[in-house]
């Protein structure tokens, strides 16, 4: 940690030496520097007046990664949790409030709340922008934490095709197929790539593999058309894996299982230039998620498990530039949430009503002024306001500031309210509030029931959340930057599992309740510095402190306990040794290197990524994560990648996870040392004339 | 799969109220079953003798122990009057049993509240392992004059200090107590 620091303010210090007047931008990346996330439409990044994020194609590719997870892990202050599949935290909030968005609409089909990045290919992205901060003003429940929109490739003009064929070791194949053609005022593209994975094994004596082996296809297909003042988007997108029968791991035991996932999504966007002033558009999007999973316990029949979501929403939103200085966003439409599947009692369904505006004003040159709130009617928890500001003012040629406050919400998920799950080795049961009563009164007939230790309404209330954002940035030079970002959080009436009772098997039933109340606070830092015309030099890192506001004031007033088994002592924790929320890591840090060595034309990329030491859960008892809980210690993890461009074609080749570092328990995605080689070949016809596409 | 007894320790002096000096001995008691079969029948403890008692329906049990549960001999459990509570502290500071609070194990629940997180143990969803709570010390009420304090140290075979729910033994109470 001191290493890391002295190393550091050594480099910050070295800054002004080095930045020379020679910069040029071969290693720049020819970012468009538009950005659509922030304020649902197009703005220069610049202008952005929240704390902001913007990882470009070249430099996804360069990395030589696969998926998400693995690419979002090497950004500053970003910290993927495993559980449920591989999630993003941000800001120290778990996955479930990040809201995950490709081309601007949600993908579905989260676990437990958590959206697997393992799902997403990391080929085919134009950009990814991630917005931190509560973002409910636009985007509505669960964008708590922020926002990350996978911006996927258009098509271009002229034609393109691409095909691209990587292996790594432990063994994986990735082949794709990228093609792309404008013409006149029409575009159309389409990808696919496949993916075998063999899986890994972490635990050689084991009769079963730590990740199961599987295949991935995913598919994108889009259609871009012009008439007059009238354009039409059309985008198909379909991801599907598949584990064949195969020995896993579950809590339960060792057992043969299969499993799939299908994702399929249409969205259909028309947009009317009216005049110069008024654009209107309307977005259609339906998006269904399949998995089902078989699994056999003994040499009978398999338990099979189904689960299947479906989303639509149909949306119109004007956007008006007619008054001096000001660009005005209105938005209204519906969304239809349902899912079915056996866990649950019956086939639930949502639906939201929901209106936003937002006005960007541009005061004077130097200040931007955001104001944006959204209303959202819910057909079970009623209504929703969610309003924020923000503000970027450019104090000099140099110096930028910006402040965001903002508010957030996540309704309870399907889960928390429908859930009917028995645990069928362990006995225990889960049920949502609405059907917890049904299922009580009826295991109460069975005589099942011993007594009741809990009551819980039979209604939850979305979650709710205010977030603070502040930002410094100084730009020494034009590709030189520091940027600082205090954040804060709070969030309230956050479900957690309770006991409701108790079964005479003594195992007890579950059901969920607005419980308890946590902060998240820190600071992030981000540093991009190009030193010379071939080095490029970015650092991160981020501090964060949880805390739940309960087990907060428990340890404040003495009522946890540790025991000590040396001496059989048992005395109250001290507020220092709470150490927050679990899974979450107090620091972290990231760097990377980019050089470009002219001599033999090849690209260095090299990253570092550093993650503090967390608890996963409580091992001593008192149910709160202290400094005497089980730790993970820190990992340390070094990413190397080699490019070298020969006229078409892109070969790479990629050491990931360098250190080999291996857990089990706490990076289960993780196969160690990782080596790879890739070759892209990409042939390109330009455009025969000029002409103009705006996708 | 019986309690084995043997160890004993002997504690500090405690000072009574009437300020006479009374010895107690520390007693431990190593992996206890309780029910670690899962055939749903109670292990009965005499706390006095240290040891088990077979006949659930005499009075010489106090407790008794199932998987999480622990019952007293009152009440709905049994034909003594037996009654308990859980205090917080540290088991060695406690060396006079609280006046009031006592409750008898009746057909509402027991007076060792057995939920996770009411009584001695926390179950975590995420390891799924039962741990007891540390601070939580059960007093035991046999009279108006004899009270015992009881800390439960472990659930699961061999007191690890960190179980794993898959290689060890639940149902497997490892406690310490001593009359005062």
């Amino acid at each position: 940690m001191k290493q890391t620091v002295l190393q550091f303010l050594f480099l910050v210090m070295l800054y002004p030496v080095l930045g020379q007047d020679s910069i040029s931008s071969s290693l720049e990346e020819k970012l468009n520097e538009v950005v659509i996330t922030a304020a649902r439409k197009k703005q220069h990044v610049d202008d952005v007046s929240l704390p902001m994020m913007v990882l470009g194609e070249k430099q996804i590719q360069l990395s030589g990664l696969s998926h998400l997870n693995e690419l979002l892990e090497e950004q500053s202050g970003m910290v993927i949790s495993e559980g449920h599949g591989s999630g993003i935290q941000i800001q120290g909030f778990d996955p479930e409030y990040t809201m995950v968005l490709v081309d601007n609409e949600p993908i579905i089909g989260r676990v437990a709340g958590v959206l697997d990045l393992k799902r997403i290919s990391l080929r085919n992205i134009e950009r990814i922008e991630i917005l931190k901060g509560a973002s409910s003003c636009l985007f509505g429940s669960n964008a708590m934490a922020g926002v990350v929109n996978i911006i996927t490739r258009k098509p271009e003009l002229g034609m393109e095709l691409g095909v691209f064929s990587k292996v790594r070791l432990p063994l994986l194949f990735e082949n794709s197929l990228h093609f792309s053609k404008g013409f006149g005022r029409q575009g159309i593209s389409f990808f696919y790539s496949r993916i075998d994975n063999a899986g890994f094994r972490l635990n050689s004596n084991q009769a079963f593999k730590t990740a199961p082996s599987h295949r991935e296809n995913h598919s994108n297909l889009k259609w871009y058309s012009e008439w007059g003042k009238w354009s039409v988007s059309t985008t198909i997108r379909y991801a599907g894996l598949a584990s064949p029968k195969q020995k896993i791991d579950n809590q339960n035991g060792v057992f043969e299982s299969e499993s799939e996932t299908k994702d399929a999504s249409l969205g259909i966007g028309v947009k009317y230039k009216l005049n110069k002033q008024l654009t209107l558009k309307a977005n259609a999007y339906k998006s269904q998620y399949n998995s089902s999973d078989r699994l056999w316990t003994d040499e009978t029949l398999p338990t099979e498990n189904t689960f299947k979501q479906d989303y639509s929403k149909m949306e119109f939103v004007a956007q008006y530039d007619g008054i001096q200085h000001h660009q005005l966003i209105l938005g209204i439409g519906v969304n239809t949430e349902s899912v079915n599947t056996p866990r649950f009692q019956s086939a639930p369904s949502f639906n939201t009503l929901f209106a936003f505006v937002q006005d960007e004003w541009k005061i004077s040159k130097s200040t931007n002024l955001s104001m944006g709130v959204r209303y959202d009617i819910h057909n079970t928890y009623g209504s929703q306001l969610s309003p924020k500001v923000s503000a970027l003012r450019k104090l000099n040629r140099k110096w930028k500031i910006k402040a965001s406050v903002g508010s957030g919400f996540k309704s309870p998920d399907l889960r928390q309210l429908y859930l009917n799950f028995s645990n069928p080795i362990v006995g225990y049961d889960v049920f949502g509030v609405k059907v917890l009563q049904d299922r009580l009164d009826e295991l109460e007939s069975q005589n099942q029931i011993q007594r009741i230790v809990h009551t819980v309404d039979e209604t939850l209330e979305a979650e709710r959340s205010m977030s603070l954002n502040a930002s410094i940035i100084w730009q020494w030079h034009k590709s030189n930057s520091i940027d600082i970002n205090g954040f804060y959080n709070h969030v309230n009436g956050m479900i957690n599992s309770i006991a409701v009772a108790q079964k005479n098997n003594g195992q007890l039933v579950y059901s969920y309740e607005n419980l308890s109340q946590f902060t998240t606070k820190g600071i992030a830092l981000s540093s991009k510095n190009q030193l010379t015309e071939n080095l490029k030099v970015n650092l991160g890192g981020q501090f964060l402190i949880t805390a739940d506001a309960d087990q907060k004031k428990a340890v404040k007033n003495g009522e946890v306990f540790v025991r000590n088994s040396d001496n059989n002592e048992t005395r109250a924790i001290v507020p220092l040794e709470y150490m927050g929320l679990f899974s979450r890591s107090k620091y972290n840090a990231n760097a990377s290197i980019q050089y470009l060595c002219k001599s033999i034309e090849t690209n260095f990329f090299i990253r570092y990524n550093w993650r503090s030491a967390y608890a996963l859960f409580d091992s001593n008892g008192n149910s709160i994560y202290d400094a005497f809980d089980e730790r993970s210690g820190d990992f340390h993890q070094f990413n190397i990648t080699l490019s070298k461009t020969i006229k078409s074609f892109v070969f790479q080749a990629s050491v990931i996870n360098v250190l080999n570092n291996t857990s089990v328990q706490f990076l289960p995605n993780n196969p160690g040392v990782q080596c790879a080689f890739s070759a892209n070949y990409t042939y390109k016809q330009k455009p025969k004339k000029n002409q103009f596409l705006h996708p | 799969m019986s309690a084995s007894c043997e160890k004993s320790q002997t504690a500090e002096p405690i000072v009574k109220n009437d300020d006479t000096t009374a010895v107690y001995t520390e007693h431990w008691v190593y992996d206890l079953a309780a029910d670690s079969g899962s055939t749903g029948h109670y292990v009965y403890f005499d706390l006095k003798t240290k040891s088990e008692v077979t006949d659930s329906n005499s009075l010489l049990w106090h407790l008794g122990f199932r998987s999480t549960n622990i019952i007293l001999n009152s009440g709905a459990s049994g034909p003594g009057e037996i009654s308990g509570q859980v205090v917080v502290g540290n088991f060695k500071d406690i060396t006079e049993a609280p006046t009031n609070g006592y409750v008898t194990d009746s057909e509402n629940g027991f007076a060792i509240p057995n939920g996770s997180g009411e009584g001695w143990y926390n179950y975590s969803f995420e390891n799924h392992t039962i741990l007891p709570i540390p601070g939580r010390i059960v007093i035991v009420r046999l009279s108006d004059s004899v009270h015992y304090k009881m800390e439960i140290i472990s659930f699961y075979e061999g007191s690890p200090e960190s179980p794993d729910y898959q290689s060890d033994k639940p149902r497997f109470y490892t406690f310490r107590y001593q009359q005062i």
